[in-house]
């Protein structure tokens, strides 16, 4: 049998990019490497619980881990400026026509609720499929299918609704600034 | 409208961090960094020290919920006192002559949606001989709103069903009901407001333990704990009443369910604003009853469905 501190390394250099990308995804750079610290050190002390596939199960930590981050105010609004791309410097290096409607389109995305959010980003920024994407949202695969269903609906109707607004008008007002649920 | 392809095309091309998967040489130095740290950090030692820590988290929360617990309450200390107040918090809620009146609403927090959602306010009237009546109410910043529906009939431990009637007050109508499934295969408490049951059969089991004392709004109470139980569906549960010193009735419950794979933790506390102990006779037998109003409407078929059934109190839709 591997030994523990083997596996756990392999795990760690497989998945650390990923989770790091996920977190950087939903958190400022700071605390996104807290949030990456912490859900390796909750993996490294649960490895008997962490399933052969292991991303959707480390993405599910991590979003717990954010969510219990996200209760402190400061780190919420640096969410609120992540999502709005007001925080977003990477993002912001060339104002060219696709980083404007990156912009639009992550402001539609800070509009949605957080499941929907969640889902949304679960499968077009993680990557994953219908199958493992509900298992990080912790949810049967059909009822990830309905939310992510609804979800696309919701973000079509909020990129309608942004781009039918004159330019001045689309100030960054997400509904929910919590991801994570 | 764009179509759901292009929509998630633009959703892939917003993605703010697309080449974070590739790390920087510093970026990997930090990186070897945090796998050294961790690797030196206590797995085992940590793991063990999970299980007190849970009950210190809920009873923190509690305590910005309702500003009431002591903060030195939380730690475990059995004590020689265990085995009576146990027996006397069982005998202070399984009185034959009584009906138990609960009003108290809670809170939940699941791995799905961490943050609290709040339940409807609750009241309800029991005796121990399974008559129930149950209202739910709006909540509105923790007092009773609006009412929403009240059940109330005879319940049949273990069974589904039992002759029930509900009203619903958003269409004013009766309609023939039954109350869910007993808990019998949940930890004890489960039934938040009448605990009777599970409590006398772990006591009798010897699975429910005192785990010391704690003030409440300053009275003395005592945290009834059953330890992690296996419960229906592969999930465990554990649960947690305090009660009050004097009286042995409940003042919070709390409940922790674990999903099998033992990562899922959902817990919920409910606070009761009122949990009294009031003599049976036809003033009290009467709360026992479903309160609709007299011009609630009754839904067909409502009286012969329960015809062979006892609710416990006369059918208002009878012809």
């Amino acid at each position: 049998m591997e030994p523990r501190g083997d596996r756990f390394e392999r795990l760690f250099r497989e998945t650390y990019p990923l989770v790091r990308a996920y977190a950087l995804r939903r958190a400022a750079p700071d605390a996104a490497q807290d949030v990456v610290a912490d859900t390796f050190l909750v993996a490294w002390r649960r490895l008997d619980d962490v399933p052969a596939d292991a991303l959707p199960w480390l993405y599910a930590t991590a979003r717990r881990v954010l969510a219990n981050q996200r209760r402190s105010a400061a780190r919420g609004a640096a969410l609120e400026r992540r999502l709005s791309g007001a925080a977003g410097a990477d993002a912001r290096a060339d104002l060219g026509d696709s980083v404007a409607d990156a912009e639009l389109v992550r402001e539609a995305l800070g509009r949605l609720s957080d499941r929907s959010r969640e889902a949304l980003m679960l499968v077009a920024w993680e990557g994953l499929d219908g199958a493992r994407a509900a298992r990080a949202a912790r949810c049967s695969k059909a009822a990830f299918a309905v939310r992510l269903h609804r979800a696309r609906r919701q973000l079509a109707a909020e990129l309608a609704v942004l781009e039918a607004l004159p330019q001045p008008d689309r100030s960054p007002e997400p509904r929910s600034l919590e991801v994570g649920s | 409208m764009s179509s759901p392809h292009d929509l998630m095309e633009r959703l892939g091309a917003a993605d703010p961090v697309a080449r974070a998967d590739r790390l920087s040489p510093d970026d990997q130095r930090e990186t070897d960094a945090l796998l050294e740290r961790i690797l030196a950090s206590p797995a085992e030692a940590a793991r063990e020290r999970r299980r007190p820590r849970w009950p210190r988290l809920a009873a923190i929360t509690a305590l910005a919920a309702v500003a009431i617990f002591a903060a030195f309450s939380l730690l475990d200390s059995d004590d020689g006192r265990s085995p009576n107040v146990v027996a006397r918090a069982v005998a202070a809620l399984t009185h034959k002559d009584a009906v138990y009146h609960a009003r108290g609403m809670g809170y939940m927090w699941s791995p799905v949606e961490p943050k609290r959602q709040p339940s409807p306010f609750v009241e309800t009237w029991h005796t121990t001989g399974g008559r129930m009546h149950w209202k739910t109410y709006a909540a509105k910043n923790g007092k009773r709103g609006r009412l929403y529906t009240e059940i109330a009939g005879q319940r049949r431990p273990g069974r589904l069903g039992g002759p029930a009637l509900m009203y619903d007050a958003s269409t004013n109508t009766i309609s023939a009901s039954g109350f869910g499934r007993s808990q019998a295969k949940m930890a004890p408490g489960v039934d938040p407001f009448d605990p009777a049951r599970a409590l006398k059969q772990f006591e009798a089991e010897g699975r429910l333990r005192v785990a010391g004392e704690v003030e409440v709004d300053g009275r003395r109470a005592y945290r009834l704990v059953s330890d992690w139980e296996q419960a229906a569906g592969g999930a465990t549960q554990r649960s947690e009443i305090v009660v009050d010193a004097r009286t042995y009735l409940p003042i919070t419950h709390r409940l922790w369910s674990r999903a099998p794979n033992g990562i899922g933790t959902a817990r919920m506390v409910w606070h009761y604003l009122t949990y009294e102990r009031l003599p049976l006779n036809d003033r009290t037998s009467r709360l026992l009853d479903l309160d609709a109003p007299a011009d609630a409407k009754c839904s067909e078929g409502t009286y012969p469905l329960l015809r062979k059934g006892s609710l416990g109190y006369p059918n208002p839709c009878a012809p």
